[in-house]
Protein backbone atom coordinates (compact mmCIF):
# COMPACT_ATOMS: atom_id res chain seq x y z
CA UNK A 1 0.00 0.00 0.00
CA UNK A 2 1.56 3.48 -0.69
CA UNK A 3 1.22 5.76 1.90
CA UNK A 4 0.79 9.78 2.00
CA UNK A 5 2.88 11.22 4.06
CA UNK A 6 1.47 14.23 5.53
CA UNK A 7 3.48 16.97 8.18
CA UNK A 8 1.38 18.94 10.79
CA UNK A 9 1.85 22.71 11.41
CA UNK A 10 4.04 21.68 14.70
CA UNK A 11 6.25 19.33 12.80
CA UNK A 12 6.59 21.89 9.96
CA UNK A 13 7.45 24.80 12.34
CA UNK A 14 10.27 22.13 14.17
CA UNK A 15 11.83 21.32 11.19
CA UNK A 16 11.92 25.34 9.77
CA UNK A 17 13.50 26.05 12.95
CA UNK A 18 16.10 23.26 12.77
CA UNK A 19 17.27 23.91 9.15
CA UNK A 20 16.87 28.11 9.86
CA UNK A 21 18.99 27.88 13.45
CA UNK A 22 21.02 25.10 12.87
CA UNK A 23 22.70 26.06 9.29
CA UNK A 24 24.04 28.98 7.40
CA UNK A 25 23.86 29.58 4.15
CA UNK A 26 21.40 28.84 1.37
CA UNK A 27 23.76 25.86 0.38
CA UNK A 28 23.51 24.39 3.74
CA UNK A 29 20.14 24.61 4.33
CA UNK A 30 19.32 23.20 0.96
CA UNK A 31 21.18 20.29 1.63
CA UNK A 32 19.98 19.96 4.83
CA UNK A 33 16.34 20.03 3.44
CA UNK A 34 17.18 17.26 0.62
CA UNK A 35 18.82 14.94 3.82
CA UNK A 36 15.55 15.23 5.46
CA UNK A 37 13.56 15.10 2.44
CA UNK A 38 14.94 11.62 1.17
CA UNK A 39 14.80 9.91 4.74
CA UNK A 40 11.18 10.80 4.74
CA UNK A 41 10.97 9.07 0.99
CA UNK A 42 12.47 6.31 2.79
CA UNK A 43 10.00 6.17 5.71
CA UNK A 44 7.03 6.57 2.85
CA UNK A 45 8.82 3.56 0.84
CA UNK A 46 9.11 2.10 4.26
CA UNK A 47 6.99 2.47 6.59
CA UNK A 48 8.47 -0.13 9.15
CA UNK A 49 11.75 0.99 9.59
CA UNK A 50 10.81 3.11 12.55
CA UNK A 51 10.66 1.47 16.34
CA UNK A 52 8.10 1.49 18.81
CA UNK A 53 9.20 1.96 21.82
CA UNK A 54 7.75 -0.41 24.13
CA UNK A 55 5.98 -0.48 27.96
CA UNK A 56 3.79 2.52 27.01
CA UNK A 57 1.98 5.03 25.10
CA UNK A 58 4.02 5.17 22.33
CA UNK A 59 3.63 1.77 21.39
CA UNK A 60 0.97 2.52 18.83
CA UNK A 61 4.03 5.11 17.42
CA UNK A 62 6.96 4.43 15.79
CA UNK A 63 10.60 6.54 15.94
CA UNK A 64 13.01 6.93 12.96
CA UNK A 65 16.56 7.95 13.50
CA UNK A 66 18.44 9.09 10.34
CA UNK A 67 21.84 11.31 9.81
CA UNK A 68 21.36 14.79 8.83
CA UNK A 69 24.46 16.93 7.24
CA UNK A 70 26.67 18.12 10.28
CA UNK A 71 25.47 21.34 11.99
CA UNK A 72 26.35 24.32 13.29
CA UNK A 73 26.07 22.92 16.62
CA UNK A 74 27.57 19.72 15.91
CA UNK A 75 24.24 17.54 15.23
CA UNK A 76 24.40 14.73 13.28
CA UNK A 77 21.72 12.94 13.62
CA UNK A 78 17.52 13.68 13.84
CA UNK A 79 14.67 11.64 14.31
CA UNK A 80 10.64 11.55 13.25
CA UNK A 81 8.17 10.38 15.48
CA UNK A 82 5.42 9.06 13.36
CA UNK A 83 1.96 7.29 12.79
CA UNK A 84 0.69 5.02 10.13
CA UNK A 85 -3.26 5.69 9.63
CA UNK A 86 -3.61 2.36 7.56
CA UNK A 87 -7.15 3.34 7.02
CA UNK A 88 -6.60 6.84 5.74
CA UNK A 89 -3.43 5.60 4.01
CA UNK A 90 -1.31 8.46 5.99
CA UNK A 91 1.51 8.82 7.54
CA UNK A 92 1.76 11.31 9.96
CA UNK A 93 4.96 13.16 11.29
CA UNK A 94 4.18 13.73 14.51
CA UNK A 95 7.04 15.01 15.68
CA UNK A 96 10.55 16.12 14.61
CA UNK A 97 14.16 16.94 16.78
CA UNK A 98 18.00 16.67 16.37
CA UNK A 99 19.52 14.87 19.20
CA UNK A 100 21.78 16.57 21.29
CA UNK B 1 -25.22 21.83 34.17
CA UNK B 2 -21.67 19.05 34.02
CA UNK B 3 -21.60 16.53 36.96
CA UNK B 4 -18.83 17.37 39.16
CA UNK B 5 -17.18 14.96 40.70
CA UNK B 6 -13.61 14.45 41.80
CA UNK B 7 -10.32 13.08 39.76
CA UNK B 8 -10.09 10.28 41.78
CA UNK B 9 -13.37 9.28 41.61
CA UNK B 10 -13.55 9.70 38.29
CA UNK B 11 -10.31 7.20 37.68
CA UNK B 12 -12.31 4.39 39.20
CA UNK B 13 -15.69 5.03 37.43
CA UNK B 14 -13.40 5.01 34.27
CA UNK B 15 -12.29 1.49 34.49
CA UNK B 16 -16.00 0.30 36.01
CA UNK B 17 -16.93 1.30 33.05
CA UNK B 18 -14.34 -0.78 31.02
CA UNK B 19 -15.10 -3.93 33.34
CA UNK B 20 -18.62 -4.77 34.65
CA UNK B 21 -17.64 -5.50 38.26
CA UNK B 22 -14.05 -4.92 38.23
CA UNK B 23 -12.54 -6.57 41.35
CA UNK B 24 -11.68 -4.13 43.90
CA UNK B 25 -7.64 -5.46 43.89
CA UNK B 26 -7.44 -5.27 40.24
CA UNK B 27 -9.10 -2.25 39.91
CA UNK B 28 -6.65 -0.45 42.41
CA UNK B 29 -3.56 -1.92 40.11
CA UNK B 30 -5.58 -0.55 37.29
CA UNK B 31 -5.12 2.74 39.01
CA UNK B 32 -1.69 2.65 40.37
CA UNK B 33 -0.02 1.34 36.65
CA UNK B 34 -1.84 4.47 35.35
CA UNK B 35 -0.28 7.18 37.73
CA UNK B 36 2.86 5.13 37.03
CA UNK B 37 2.39 5.29 33.38
CA UNK B 38 1.38 9.10 33.53
CA UNK B 39 4.04 9.41 35.61
CA UNK B 40 6.82 8.21 33.26
CA UNK B 41 5.32 9.70 30.03
CA UNK B 42 3.49 13.16 31.08
CA UNK B 43 5.57 13.97 34.47
CA UNK B 44 2.60 13.72 36.48
CA UNK B 45 -0.16 11.33 37.59
CA UNK B 46 -3.38 11.65 36.72
CA UNK B 47 -4.80 10.53 40.04
CA UNK B 48 -4.22 11.89 43.37
CA UNK B 49 -4.08 8.91 45.36
CA UNK B 50 -1.41 8.91 47.57
CA UNK B 51 0.47 5.22 46.95
CA UNK B 52 1.69 3.13 49.53
CA UNK B 53 3.20 -0.37 50.12
CA UNK B 54 0.09 -3.02 51.26
CA UNK B 55 0.20 -6.50 51.92
CA UNK B 56 -1.06 -7.20 48.19
CA UNK B 57 0.84 -4.34 46.40
CA UNK B 58 0.04 -0.91 46.29
CA UNK B 59 -2.82 1.02 47.98
CA UNK B 60 -4.53 3.95 48.69
CA UNK B 61 -6.31 4.60 51.72
CA UNK B 62 -8.17 7.21 49.91
CA UNK B 63 -9.67 4.47 47.47
CA UNK B 64 -12.37 4.01 49.69
CA UNK B 65 -13.67 7.48 49.89
CA UNK B 66 -13.51 7.60 46.16
CA UNK B 67 -15.71 4.74 45.58
CA UNK B 68 -18.02 6.21 48.45
CA UNK B 69 -18.55 9.08 46.55
CA UNK B 70 -19.15 7.46 43.37
CA UNK B 71 -21.66 5.31 45.04
CA UNK B 72 -23.14 7.94 46.83
CA UNK B 73 -23.82 9.71 43.62
CA UNK B 74 -25.21 7.13 42.24
CA UNK B 75 -22.36 7.03 39.44
CA UNK B 76 -21.52 3.29 40.93
CA UNK B 77 -22.69 0.64 43.15
CA UNK B 78 -20.57 -1.78 44.84
CA UNK B 79 -20.74 -5.54 45.98
CA UNK B 80 -19.18 -7.52 48.85
CA UNK B 81 -19.09 -11.20 49.78
CA UNK B 82 -17.16 -12.45 52.46
CA UNK B 83 -14.78 -14.88 52.43
CA UNK B 84 -15.22 -18.58 53.01
CA UNK B 85 -13.73 -21.96 53.02
CA UNK B 86 -14.40 -21.67 49.19
CA UNK B 87 -12.69 -18.94 48.50
CA UNK B 88 -12.12 -15.50 48.63
CA UNK B 89 -14.00 -12.21 49.44
CA UNK B 90 -14.51 -9.80 46.55
CA UNK B 91 -15.15 -6.56 46.71
CA UNK B 92 -16.45 -5.34 43.25
CA UNK B 93 -17.53 -1.67 41.61
CA UNK B 94 -20.31 -1.27 38.84
CA UNK B 95 -20.57 1.42 36.54
CA UNK B 96 -23.95 2.34 37.22
CA UNK B 97 -24.30 3.65 33.03
CA UNK B 98 -25.08 6.85 34.19
CA UNK B 99 -22.54 9.03 32.40
CA UNK B 100 -20.18 11.65 33.35
CA UNK B 101 -18.07 14.40 32.29
CA UNK B 102 -14.32 13.51 32.42
CA UNK B 103 -12.19 16.30 32.68
CA UNK B 104 -8.83 14.20 31.79
CA UNK B 105 -6.88 15.67 29.41
CA UNK B 106 -5.79 14.26 25.73
CA UNK B 107 -2.81 12.54 26.88
CA UNK B 108 -4.46 11.25 29.91
CA UNK B 109 -6.84 10.12 27.91
CA UNK B 110 -4.33 7.91 26.03
CA UNK B 111 -2.44 6.93 28.83
CA UNK B 112 -6.23 5.36 30.71
CA UNK B 113 -7.02 3.62 27.22
CA UNK B 114 -3.58 2.52 27.34
CA UNK B 115 -3.61 1.27 30.60
CA UNK B 116 -7.22 -0.26 30.00
CA UNK B 117 -5.91 -2.21 26.49
CA UNK B 118 -3.11 -3.94 28.22
CA UNK B 119 -4.24 -4.61 31.60
CA UNK B 120 -7.48 -4.83 32.13
CA UNK B 121 -8.08 -8.56 30.97
CA UNK B 122 -4.02 -9.60 31.78
CA UNK B 123 -4.12 -12.40 34.11
CA UNK B 124 -3.64 -11.22 38.26
CA UNK B 125 -0.89 -12.93 38.52
CA UNK B 126 1.18 -12.12 35.67
CA UNK B 127 -0.48 -8.31 36.29
CA UNK B 128 0.97 -8.34 40.11
CA UNK B 129 4.49 -10.16 39.14
CA UNK B 130 5.53 -8.75 35.88
CA UNK B 131 3.81 -5.47 35.89
CA UNK B 132 3.14 -3.85 39.37
CA UNK B 133 6.07 -5.46 41.32
CA UNK B 134 8.32 -4.90 38.72
CA UNK B 135 7.53 -1.20 39.23
CA UNK B 136 10.65 0.91 41.20
CA UNK B 137 8.10 2.26 43.51
CA UNK B 138 7.45 -1.17 44.49
CA UNK B 139 11.02 -2.51 44.07
CA UNK B 140 12.43 0.65 46.35
CA UNK B 141 9.80 0.53 49.30
CA UNK B 142 10.66 -1.85 51.89
CA UNK B 143 8.54 -1.27 54.88
CA UNK B 144 4.87 -2.05 55.13
CA UNK B 145 2.53 1.18 54.61
CA UNK B 146 5.70 2.90 53.63
CA UNK B 147 4.82 6.02 50.89
CA UNK B 148 5.70 4.51 47.61
CA UNK B 149 7.92 6.55 45.80
CA UNK B 150 6.26 7.68 42.96
CA UNK B 151 8.28 10.65 41.69
CA UNK B 152 11.42 8.24 41.05
CA UNK B 153 9.79 7.62 37.92
CA UNK B 154 8.67 11.45 36.53
CA UNK B 155 9.81 11.62 32.99
CA UNK B 156 11.54 8.50 32.41
CA UNK B 157 9.21 7.33 29.62
CA UNK B 158 9.93 10.86 27.69
CA UNK B 159 13.52 11.25 28.49
CA UNK B 160 13.91 7.54 26.81
CA UNK B 161 11.25 8.46 24.19
CA UNK B 162 12.91 11.61 23.48
CA UNK B 163 9.38 13.00 22.50
CA UNK B 164 6.64 14.74 24.24
CA UNK B 165 3.78 12.94 24.00
CA UNK B 166 0.75 15.96 24.32
CA UNK B 167 2.90 17.71 21.72
CA UNK B 168 2.66 14.40 19.64
CA UNK B 169 -1.02 13.78 20.44
CA UNK B 170 -1.37 17.58 19.63
CA UNK B 171 -0.04 17.74 15.92
CA UNK B 172 -1.83 14.16 15.47
CA UNK B 173 -4.93 15.98 15.97
CA UNK B 174 -3.93 18.89 13.47
CA UNK B 175 -3.43 16.92 11.25
CA UNK B 176 -7.51 15.69 12.16
CA UNK B 177 -8.24 18.94 11.70
CA UNK B 178 -6.89 19.72 8.02
CA UNK B 179 -3.64 21.69 9.41
CA UNK B 180 -1.31 20.25 7.33
CA UNK B 181 0.72 19.95 4.32
CA UNK B 182 2.00 16.90 2.30
CA UNK B 183 5.87 16.39 2.39
CA UNK B 184 5.59 17.53 -1.22
CA UNK B 185 3.86 20.41 -0.89
CA UNK B 186 6.22 21.25 2.51
CA UNK B 187 9.44 20.34 0.83
CA UNK B 188 8.60 22.30 -2.32
CA UNK B 189 7.67 25.45 0.08
CA UNK B 190 10.38 25.41 2.07
CA UNK B 191 12.78 25.10 -0.89
CA UNK B 192 11.21 28.09 -2.37
CA UNK B 193 11.63 29.93 1.10
CA UNK B 194 15.21 29.36 1.35
CA UNK B 195 15.82 30.69 -2.24
CA UNK B 196 13.75 33.24 -1.94
CA UNK B 197 15.11 34.43 0.95
CA UNK B 198 18.92 34.55 -0.14
CA UNK B 199 17.64 35.51 -3.41
CA UNK B 200 17.18 39.02 -2.11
Amino acid sequence: MAYEIVLPHDTQSDIDEFIETEYSGQADQLEALRYIEREVSHLKANPLLGTSPPGGPFESRKIYQFLVPPSLTGRTVAEFAYTVLEQDGLIVLSGFRPLP
Amino acid sequence: MPTQISRNAQVLKFFAQQDRGIPRKRLVKMVYQTDIIARQYLGEPVSTFEWRLFQYGPYSREIPSAVDELVVGRWAWTQETEATEDGPGWKRLYDSGQPIVFDFKLEENEVLAYVSANYLNMPMDELLFDVVYETKPMKAAKHLHERLPMEMVDNEGRNLVGFDLGRIIKAEQQVRSGDFLTAAQYFDGLRNRITARYAE
